[in-house]
Order: structure tokens, then C-alpha cells, then sequence
């Protein structure tokens, strides 16, 4: 089992006075948009040649949230090795931690698909020839911008775990492997998220203002106007860069 | 397997989808209603999730030997909170016309009314995870919620009590969080 860090991305703390309009206005959901491919993106699926229906035509967005799903055949002997890398990540902590560190992911997922599920007739069973690495992210930015940061920041483990799927060519330079995972992403119909405007580090940082928050009440219970203004102001500055 | 964090539950379920009825289904799940209006709205306690339409597999060219399905494949995964059981059963029961219409084009897969024979054909075909990230596993969606909605109101007291005097920023937080008002 994976256990949580919460690391809070630190930023550059700024004067009340200063906040946008947007970070003081209530919470509120909005439509989802349907990306237009980068042009480039169809450049690349024209140059390869992709058989029929595997999807290539769009990124499923939802508010601030990306989501990417690829899943890539696995070599001969990938399988094993790879549950040693996850087996090592959940307990040695370092993927997890280098997850964190990225601060713009939700929720990540691996998989691996050693055998599709039988039903009975009139299904017919799959006898692949391969397994498959399936993984899926829930993420704030671009498309682009996750696949760089992954590139930049985790190459060596892109490489332990995308190394033994078929067509990997390394976590770097980002170009090629950004052509890869493109290849690989799948279409998804239909995309949702419970709270699609908030980043990553927006919920961290209210969750820990939340967290803060209560431990004040709590305290302030029963102040008088003069000593709660101390306090509030002490309040304000502690939380000030995670408002 | 890592089905689990914190909390949270990571859940795959990948079902056959029956000869003829891949382009319906993929209309159906594209023409579905977003956000708030998403029947996964419906859902509590989903965090993130997404259906989707697996054709095929991808050729990576050679040396890998060439892999095909014999049946196109929905995968539905969601990221949600606490027990696996409890959560297919909401989807069931909160979702069924949704359930009928998006797993009934699926290979053998019983009808909303059976709610049990529901759930244990997604179990079935549910795929473990073998490693699953989430960024705060311990909050549940509720937390979340609560909490970007209890920063938001912070903040907007804090830029609004600048320059009020003790009494007044008093008054205006216990107006804001309802508590009483100090003994002093």
C-alpha cells in the first residue's frame, strides 16, 4: 500500500491585497471542452499509420483536468521485473515521492494486464501474445506540458517502467517519447472529475488551510475582539501563500 | 496488487463488448452530459473516472508479434473513495437506466435489476493495479469539496478585513463562521 506524502508547493508569498479576483470567487464547476488536437499531433498519427479505430483524435479534458491513458505491449519477462519496480516504488517511496514532487497529479495509475476476462460464449477468449502496461493520470496543465515534466524530472524511471514495453525509445530527448506516447493514448468517451477547477496544489493547499483552519477555531474560541485580531493576523501569515 | 492508498480505491473493469454495438456505445458515453450533469455526479465519492472504447490493441511494429482483439473492450476506471463493494453497488442502484445503457452492450453482463449478478460480473472483470499514485489519499471527495470551499471563504475574509478594527474583523468572522461571540 502506497502511503501519502503531502508535500505543499511553496509559492512565492504575496500581499492579500494583491490576490486575483478568481481566488476569492466561490467554487464553482464549469462545461467540459472537447481539446482541438495540435495539429502536430496529426502530423505524427498520419506518419505512422495507425490501424482503424485506435483512437488518436482528441485529449479528454474536464475543467483544469487532463487525462491520458496508454497502454503498451510488454516484452517477454517485462512483467516480472516491472511489478518488482512498483513493488520497490510503494515501498521504497522514491516513485511515490517523485510523483509528489511533480504536485500537478491527481490520481496515477498502473496496470498490468496479464489476461483479459472471460465471460463465456458468445465471447470469444483472448489469446494474446503479449501482456499490456495500461496507465492512467488525472492531471492540471497541458498534455505538453505533463510529458516534458515527466521527461525532465523522472527520465530514469520512465525508463524502468516504459523500458520493457515494445517501441519505448527512452524518456529522453522528450520529442521521441512524447511521439510515443501519443501513439499509444487512448480515446476516452467519457471523462469525468467532482471538482474540475481545482489544481493539484489547490487542493493540497486547502486541504492543510482547512487542517490550519480548525486548529485556529478551535483556539480562538473565546478570545475577545483584541486578542483574536493577534491571532487571526498570526492565522493569515501562516496560511497567507496557501490562499 | 495495489488496489489501494490511503483511502482511496482504484478501480479497472474491462468488459466484451457484443459484435455490432461498439459505435453505440462510443455515442452513448460521448453523448453523456458533463460535469455537474454527469450521471458520475450521481456517483459520491468519485474523485476522478472515465469510460472508454478500446477497439484494439496498438502494433508497435516489429520485432513485437502483432496482438489483436476478437471484441472491442469498454474499460471503465474510476478513482473513488472506500470500499469497492459499497461503490458498485451505488453505481447500480443510483445509475441504472445509465448502467443498462452503457454495460447492457456488453458481453453477458446481467440488467440493473439484479443488482448482485450486477456487481459480481464488474468484479470478475475487474484487472488489479499494480501501483496507484494519489496526491491526498486520505481526503475523501466531501474533503476536498469542503475544503476549496472553506479556503475560498478565508480568503475572501481575509482580503475583506483588512483595515477593520478588532471589534469589526471579530464580528465579521463570527458572522462568516457563525461562532459566538467572544466572552471577553
Amino acid at each position: 500500500m502506497v502511503t501519502g506524502v503531502v508535500v505543499l508547493v511553496s509559492l512565492v508569498p504575496r500581499p492579500l491585497g494583491t490576490l486575483p479576483a478568481d481566488s476569492v470567487a466561490p467554487y464553482r464547476r464549469v462545461q467540459r471542452t472537447r481539446a482541438t488536437p495540435p495539429p502536430e499531433r496529426l502530423a505524427v498519427d498520419s506518419r505512422i499509420g495507425l490501424h482503424d479505430g485506435v483512437n488518436v483524435d482528441g485529449t479528454a479534458i474536464e475543467g483544469k483536468a487532463t487525462a491520458i491513458t496508454v497502454m503498451t505491449p510488454v516484452r517477454p519477462g517485462g512483467t516480472p521485473l516491472l511489478r518488482l519496480v512498483f513493488w520497490a516504488g510503494a515501498h521504497v517511496r522514491s516513485l511515490n515521492a517523485k510523483l509528489v514532487e511533480l504536485s500537478f497529479i491527481h490520481f496515477a495509475r498502473w496496470v498490468l494486464v496479464t489476461a483479459v476476462p472471460y465471460n463465456g460464449p458468445p465471447q470469444r477468449r483472448e489469446n494474446l501474445h503479449h501482456d499490456y502496461l495500461f496507465f492512467e493520470s488525472n492531471f492540471n496543465g497541458t498534455w505538453d506540458e505533463y510529458i516534458d515534466a515527466f521527461s525532465e524530472v523522472v527520465p530514469e524511471r520512465m525508463s524502468a517502467i516504459w523500458g520493457s514495453s515494445y517501441g519505448f525509445p527512452g524518456g529522453q530527448p522528450v520529442g521521441p517519447f512524447k511521439d510515443y506516447i501519443r501513439r499509444n493514448d487512448l480515446d476516452v468517451s467519457h471523462y469525468y472529475s467532482a471538482y474540475p477547477d481545482a489544481t493539484t496544489t489547490e487542493v493540497l493547499s486547502a486541504l492543510a488551510v482547512a487542517e490550519q483552519f480548525r486548529t485556529f477555531q478551535d483556539r480562538t474560541a473565546g478570545f475577545d475582539p483584541q486578542r483574536f485580531a493577534t491571532a487571526w493576523a498570526d492565522f493569515v501569515a501562516a496560511v497567507q501563500h496557501q490562499l | 496488487m495495489s488496489n489501494t492508498s490511503g483511502q482511496a480505491y482504484a478501480l479497472m473493469v474491462m468488459t466484451p463488448v457484443r459484435d455490432g454495438e461498439q459505435d453505440a456505445l462510443r455515442r452513448y458515453l460521448e453523448g453523456l452530459p458533463s460535469g455537474a450533469r454527469s450521471p458520475l455526479a450521481r456517483l459520491g465519492g468519485t474523485h476522478f473516472a472515465r469510460w472508454l472504447v478500446l477497439p484494439d490493441l496498438v502494433y508497435q511494429g516489429a520485432p513485437q508479434e502483432r496482438d489483436s482483439l476478437s471484441s472491442a473492450y469498454l474499460i471503465f476506471t474510476s478513482n473513488f473513495d472506500g470500499e469497492l463493494e459499497r461503490y458498485l453497488t451505488d453505481l447500480v442502484t443510483l445509475l441504472p437506466a445509465e448502467v443498462d445503457a452503457i454495460w447492457g452492450r456488453c458481453i453477458n453482463c446481467p440488467r440493473s435489476e439484479d443488482p448482485d449478478a450486477f456487481v459480481g460480473y464488474l468484479r470478475h472483470n475487474q484487472i488489479d493495479t499494480a501501483f496507484f499514485f494519489c496526491a491526498y489519499p486520505e481526503a475523501t471527495v466531501d474533503d476536498v469539496l469542503a475544503a476549496l470551499e472553506l479556503r475560498a471563504r478565508i480568503t475572501a475574509l481575509a482580503v475583506r478585513a483588512q483595515g477593520l478594527d478588532p471589534a469589526a474583523l471579530h464580528a465579521a468572522y463570527a458572522a462568516e463562521f457563525a461562532v459566538p461571540a467572544g466572552s471577553g
